[in-house]
C-alpha cells in the first residue's frame, strides 16, 4: 500500500521550512528524547528528512517522470514512532540557525498521521476518555472539584457563581492527587488576599491541549467552544491558570478556533502573583531554602514567560535561587510534554531523570516549577531515583512563604 | 576544436539554467500545494498576496532587517560555533560575489560588447579577465571559497561532531563543489600560458600565475589543453548550478526567507 503525503495538511511556510533545513544537526544536540532513545527518527532532523523524502517520492522530479515510489507500512510506522516520541518542547526551535518554527510542524505531522489512521493506541484511549468524560483521566467530570474537599476553608464563592476572576484548574490538578497541592495553594493564596474568584467546577472541560498536540485538533473544537461559553457566562474579566499548557491553548488556540478575541484576559498564576508581589500586596515570610527553577516548555518557550516566576521567587525572603545549566530558552524538558508520558512512559521518565540530575548539580534542596505536569513527572522521577530533592510548584512555595509571614 | 569553447559553454550553460529554473519551479510548486489561512492549495497568486500583506502588516524595514540579520548573518550559528559560522559565511559570501562577478563579466562580454558593440573603457575592463581588479577579485573570492570548503570538509570528515549527520548527498555536494572550485586553477594556469599573458598583467591572478611559472618554459600545446580543461571546469560549474534545486544547497535560497519570516512573525507575536 502506498500512502500519499497530503501537502494540504501543511502551510506553505511549513513546506518551505522542509527545504530550509540545512541538515546541520544543531537540533540533534538539543533534542531531549533523542538523548535518551538514540533513535534517528526521533530528532528533528530525522523527522524533517523522512517527511521530505516521503514528499519527494510522491512529488519530486523522478516521481513526476517515472512514477511514485511507495512508502511502506513499516517505514510509516517507524516515522510515526519518531513523530510521537517528541515532547514538543520546542528547544529545537530555539537553536535552529534558520529559525524553523518546529513545534507547529511536528503537530502538523501528527495531524496527518492521525488522519491516515496512525494515531498511537494510547492516544486513542486518551481521545476516548476526553470524548466520554471531558477530562484526560476518564473519570466522572462531576468530581472535578475533588481537590478542594480537604481545604480548611472551602472557596468563599461557590464554584460556578459569577465572578470577575475565573480559575481554570486543568485536568491534571483536578484528577491527579499528586498535583492537588497546586489548586489548593492558589485557592488559599487568593482567599488570604481577599480576591474573589470562581472555578467552573464540573462545567470545566479539558482545554483540548492533549488532543491538539496529538494531531486531533478538530476533536478539540467542541471543548474550546464549551469552555469559552462557560467562562463568558460568569462575566469574567480575567482567567487564571496554573497549567502552562492550558494557558497556551487559551491564549493562542482559542481565539483562532472561535474566530474572535476571547473578551477577557488570560494569565498564568505566576504573572498574577508576581504583579501582586511587586505591588507589595503579597505578604511573604521567610523561606530559607536553596531552590532551582525549572522553566515549563509551555510557559517559557511557547508563551514567553521566563521572568515572572523568577521575580516571584526572588521576592521571597531567605530563598536562594540557583539556575540550572540549561535554563530559560534552552531549559531541558521534564519529559511530560507532547503526550509522551501517555504513549511512552519509559522515555518520559528518562528525560525527567536527566532534568532531575541537572537540578541536583545546583545543590538545591528543591526544584520548583510552575506546571502541574512538570511537577507530576519530576516528582515521579524523584521518587524512583530516591533523589534528595523536593519537587514543588511555584504556588506551593508562595503559599508556604505567606504562611510563614503570618 | 572545430567548435568554439564559448559556444559549447553557452549551449550547456543555457541548458543548465533551464534545468535550474525548472527545478526551482518544481520545488515552489510543492510549496504552493500547502495551505494559507486554512485553505489549500494556496496557489501562486494567494501566496503572493499573503506575502505582500504580511510585509505590509509588519513593515518592510523589519522584514529587511530580519532578512539581513537572521537570514544572511546567522547570529545563532555564530553563537554556537564561531569557526563553522566563518566557513559558512565565506562560502555563502564567496559564492554570491563570484557568481555576481561572473555574471557581470559574461554580460559585458556577450551582451554589451558581443551584441550591442558597446565600446566603453569600463565595459572593456569588466569584460577582460586580466583587468587587475577583476583578476584579483576572481582569485581572492575563489581562494576564500576553497578555504571555506576545506573547513567544511574537515568538520564533516575529520572533526565529525556527534550531532552532524553526513550522508551521500553531502559527500556528492562537497565533491562537486571541490571539483568546480579546484578545476578553476588549472583552467586559469592554462589560459595564462595559452594566451601568453605578460607577467605584469598575469600576477594579479596570483595563484594561477604562481602555478604557471614553472611551466612557462615548457612547450606544450597549451591552447588545446586549455580548451578541454576550460570545458571541464565550465561544464561542471554549470552542472553544479543545475543541481542546486535538487540538492540540499537549495536551502541557501529558502532559509533566508524562512528565517526572516519566522523571526518577524515571532517578534510580532511577542
Amino acid at each position: 500500500m502506498s500512502v500519499q503525503p497530503k501537502l494540504s495538511g501543511y502551510s506553505v511556510r511549513q513546506l518551505m521550512e522542509l527545504d530550509a533545513c540545512t541538515r546541520c544537526g544543531e537540533c540533534v544536540a538539543w533534542c531531549p528524547t533523542f538523548a535518551e532513545n538514540r533513535q534517528e527518527l526521533t530528532h528533528p532532523l530525522g523527522k524533517i528528512a523522512r517527511l521530505r523524502d516521503w514528499i519527494v517520492r510522491h512529488y519530486g522530479l523522478r516521481a513526476r517522470l517515472f512514477g511514485r515510489r511507495p512508502v511502506g507500512e513499516e517505514e510509516l510506522a517507524e516515522y510515526t514512532r519518531g513523530v510521537y516520541s517528541c515532547t514538543l518542547c520546542a528547544r529545537c526551535r530555539e537553536v535552529c540557525p534558520v529559525h524553523i518554527d518546529t513545534r507547529p510542524l511536528w503537530i502538523a505531522m501528527r495531524e496527518q498521521l492521525a488522519e491516515l489512521g496512525y494515531l498511537p493506541s494510547a492516544l486513542s484511549a486518551l481521545q476516548a476518555n476526553i470524548a466520554r468524560s471531558y477530562n484526560i483521566a476518564g473519570e466522572d467530570n462531576a468530581g472535578r472539584a475533588g481537590w478542594s474537599a480537604n481545604l480548611p476553608d472551602q472557596p468563599a464563592r461557590p464554584a460556578g457563581q459569577p465572578a470577575g476572576l475565573v480559575y481554570f484548574v486543568g485536568c491534571v490538578s483536578a484528577f491527579y492527587p499528586q498535583a492537588y497541592a497546586i489548586p489548593q495553594s492558589l485557592t488559599q493564596i487568593l482567599q488570604r488576599l481577599g480576591i474573589e474568584f470562581a472555578t467552573l467546577a464540573a462545567d470545566e472541560w479539558c482545554c483540548g491541549f492533549p488532543l491538539l498536540i496529538a494531531g486531533l485538533g478538530r476533536e478539540a473544537e467542541a471543548l474550546v467552544r464549551h469552555n469559552v461559553a462557560a467562562v463568558r457566562a460568569l462575566g469574567a474579566h480575567t482567567l487564571v491558570t496554573t497549567c502552562p499548557s492550558c494557558l497556551h491553548t487559551w491564549r493562542h488556540t482559542y481565539p483562532a478556533v472561535i474566530g474572535e478575541p476571547l473578551g477577557f484576559e488570560v494569565r498564568h498564576a505566576s504573572e498574577l502573583l508576581a504583579e501582586l508581589a511587586e505591588a507589595g500586596r503579597l505578604p511573604l515570610g521567610p523561606y530559607p531554602h536553596v531552590v532551582t527553577y525549572h522553566d515549563p516548555c509551555d510557559l517559557g518557550r511557547t508563551s514567553g514567560i521566563y521572568e515572572a516566576p523568577r521575580q516571584l521567587l526572588r521576592a521571597i525572603p531567605g530563598l536562594e535561587l540557583r539556575e540550572m545549566r540549561d535554563n530559560r530558552q534552552l531549559a531541558l524538558c521534564c519529559g511530560g510534554g507532547g503526550d509522551v508520558e501517555t504513549g511512552d512512559p519509559t522515555l518520559s521518565a528518562a528525560v525527567a531523570r536527566r532534568r532531575l540530575a541537572q537540578a541536583a548539580e545546583t545543590g538545591a534542596e528543591a526544584i520548583v516549577s510552575a506546571c502541574q505536569q512538570c511537577r507530576r513527572t519530576l516528582s515521579a522521577a524523584a521518587r524512583r531515583e530516591k533523589a534528595r530533592l523536593r519537587v514543588l510548584d511555584l504556588v506551593e512555595i508562595v503559599w508556604q512563604a505567606m504562611q510563614a509571614a503570618s | 576544436m572545430g567548435v568554439s569553447r564559448l559556444t559549447v559553454f553557452w549551449v550547456f550553460h543555457l541548458l543548465a539554467m533551464a534545468v535550474l529554473v525548472a527545478g526551482c519551479w518544481l520545488r515552489v510548486s510543492i510549496w504552493l500545494e500547502g495551505q494559507i489561512d486554512g485553505r489549500a492549495p494556496a496557489g501562486a497568486r494567494r501566496a503572493l498576496v499573503a506575502s505582500w500583506r504580511f510585509v505590509r502588516r509588519v513593515g518592510w524595514r523589519r522584514v529587511l532587517r530580519a532578512f539581513i540579520v537572521h537570514g544572511l548573518l546567522h547570529p545563532r550559528l555564530r553563537a554556537g560555533d564561531r569557526r563553522r559560522w566563518q566557513a559558512h559565511a565565506c562560502m555563502l559570501g564567496g559564492f554570491a560575489a563570484l557568481a555576481g562577478l561572473s555574471t557581470l563579466t559574461g554580460f559585458a562580454q556577450e551582451i554589451l560588447i558581443g551584441l550591442f558593440r558597446v565600446d566603453h573603457p569600463l565595459v572593456r575592463a569588466l569584460a577582460n579577465k586580466d583587468t587587475p581588479l577583476v583578476a584579483l577579485l576572481n582569485e581572492v573570492l575563489g581562494l576564500i571559497m576553497v578555504i571555506s570548503l576545506a573547513m567544511i570538509a574537515a568538520r564533516r570528515y575529520v572533526r565529525r561532531p556527534s550531532n552532524l549527520r553526513t550522508g551521500r548527498p553531502d559527500t556528492v555536494l562537497i565533491v562537486l563543489l571541490a571539483a568546480t572550485l579546484l578545476s578553476g586553477y588549472p583552467t586559469e594556469v592554462l589560459r595564462l600560458l595559452a594566451e601568453q599573458v605578460p607577467a605584469e598583467v598575469a600576477r594579479y591572478s596570483f595563484v594561477g600565475y604562481l602555478l604557471s611559472l614553472p611551466l612557462r618554459s615548457v612547450r606544450w600545446p597549451w591552447e588545446a589543453l586549455h580548451y578541454w580543461v576550460f570545458l571541464f571546469h565550465s561544464l561542471i560549474a554549470s552542472a553544479f548550478l543545475a543541481s542546486l534545486p535538487f540538492s540540499k544547497l537549495f536551502h541557501a535560497a529558502v532559509s533566508p526567507l524562512v528565517a526572516a519570516a519566522n523571526t518577524v512573525a515571532r517578534e510580532a507575536e511577542a
